[in-house]
C-alpha cells in the first residue's frame, strides 16, 4: 500500500503488518518516512476488508459472460438498490418485477430450505434468483436457464457473510441511491 | 385399477421416462388436485398449504410479470431434487426431477415438449375423470 508522509510528502510502501485496525475496523498506519525518517502515525479512510469495488466488480465479471443479459441487487426492505440492466428497462418496471421475484424466492426457500435459486422461463428470457447475505438478492437476466459454470463460481464469491455490499453497492443509502 | 388411478399411472410413467419421479397438479386457485409427491405427502398439513400457496403466487406473479409468455419455473436445490413448475392449460402441473437425471440436458424444452404432446391430453382426461368421481 502506497501512503505519503505527513511531513515532507514523499512517497512510502507499506507492508500489511504496518496497518492496524481499531473495534470498527478502520485502518491507522504507522511507518517512519525513508525520505525525511518523520514517524507519522494516522488513520487513513479505508474500511478493513473493503475493497471499494469488489462486489461491483464481481457483478461486471458476471456480465461478461456471452448468456448473461443483465443483473439487478434487491434488498428486501430497501427494494432495488443497483442494476446493470439494458437502459430501455425503467427502474420502476425492475423493481416491480423484483418484488414479484423474490416474494416467489422467498416462498420457495421457506418451503423447501435446501432451495438454492429459483428460475423464471419467460419467453426466451430466464430470471434466476439467489439469496446473498444481508437480505440482498441478486436476480439475473440470461438466454439459458442453466448459468456456466464460472458464473455460478462467482455467485459463490458473492455470497461471503464476512463482506457488507451494501457498503460498495449503496453506501449513502437512503440518501444516494446508485442506481445504474 | 380405477380410471382415474390409471391416468395418474401413465403421467406418471411418461414423466419417469423422462427422468422426473413425482408430480403434483393444482387449480388456478392453487387447491392441489392431484399429488404423486412422496415428500410433499408426508409434509405437515401447514406445509402443504404452503406448497398450495407458492403455487398460488408463481400463477399471480406469472400473469403479471410473464404475461402469456410465462413458461416454468424451477426451483433448483441442493439435494439435487429440482422441483418445475409450469402452466398446463389453466391448471399448474409441478414435478421432481430424479436425482440421477443428466442435468446437461435443456429440461426445460423437454417439459414444455411432453406438456404439448403427451401430458395435455392425460391430464385433460385426469381431470375429467375427477369431475365425474
Amino acid at each position: 500500500m502506497i501512503v505519503f508522509c505527513e511531513d515532507c510528502g514523499s512517497k512510502n510502501q507499506l507492508n500489511p503488518d504496518q496497518i492496524s485496525f481499531n473495534q470498527m475496523g478502520y485502518n491507522f498506519v504507522s511507518f517512519t518516512c525513508l525520505t525525511c525518517q518523520y514517524k507519522n502515525v494516522f488513520k487513513i479512510d479505508i474500511h478493513q476488508n473493503s475493497n471499494p469495488n469488489r462486489f461491483k466488480n464481481v457483478l461486471k465479471e458476471i456480465l461478461s459472460a456471452s448468456s448473461i443479459i443483465g443483473i439487478f441487487i434487491f434488498h428486501e426492505n430497501k427494494g432495488l438498490i443497483y442494476h446493470l440492466m439494458p437502459k430501455v428497462l425503467k427502474e420502476s418496471d425492475l423493481l416491480f418485477l423484483s418484488k414479484h421475484l423474490v416474494n416467489a424466492h422467498q416462498e420457495s426457500v421457506q418451503l423447501f430450505p435446501d432451495s438454492d435459486k429459483t428460475i423464471w422461463g419467460i419467453g426466451d428470457t430466464h430470471l434466476t434468483v439467489k439469496s446473498l447475505v444481508n437480505s440482498l438478492f441478486i436476480i439475473l437476466a440470461s438466454k439459458t436457464p442453466a448459468l456456466p459454470d464460472h458464473v455460478n463460481s462467482q455467485l459463490d464469491l458473492l455470497d461471503d457473510h464476512s463482506y457488507n455490499p451494501l457498503a460498495d453497492l449503496a453506501p449513502g443509502f437512503p440518501s444516494g441511491v446508485p442506481l445504474g | 385399477m380405477s380410471e382415474i388411478n390409471k391416468i395418474k399411472d401413465d403421467i406418471k410413467t411418461i414423466l419417469a421416462q423422462n427422468g422426473f419421479n413425482q408430480f403434483i397438479l393444482v387449480d388456478p386457485n392453487g387447491c392441489i388436485i392431484q399429488q404423486e409427491i412422496k415428500r410433499i405427502k408426508s409434509l405437515s398439513a401447514v406445509k402443504t398449504m404452503a406448497f398450495a400457496k407458492l403455487l398460488k403466487t408463481i400463477k399471480q406473479s406469472a400473469s403479471v410479470i410473464g404475461k402469456n409468455k410465462f413458461k416454468i419455473f424451477t426451483i433448483s436445490r441442493k439435494n439435487g431434487q429440482n422441483i418445475f413448475i409450469f402452466p398446463v392449460g389453466k391448471f399448474y402441473l409441478g414435478v421432481v426431477k430424479s436425482t440421477d437425471i443428466n442435468t446437461t440436458l435443456n429440461l426445460e424444452d423437454q417439459l414444455n415438449s411432453l406438456v404439448n404432446t403427451q401430458l395435455n391430453n392425460l391430464i385433460i382426461h385426469l381431470l375429467k375423470a375427477l369431475k365425474q368421481r
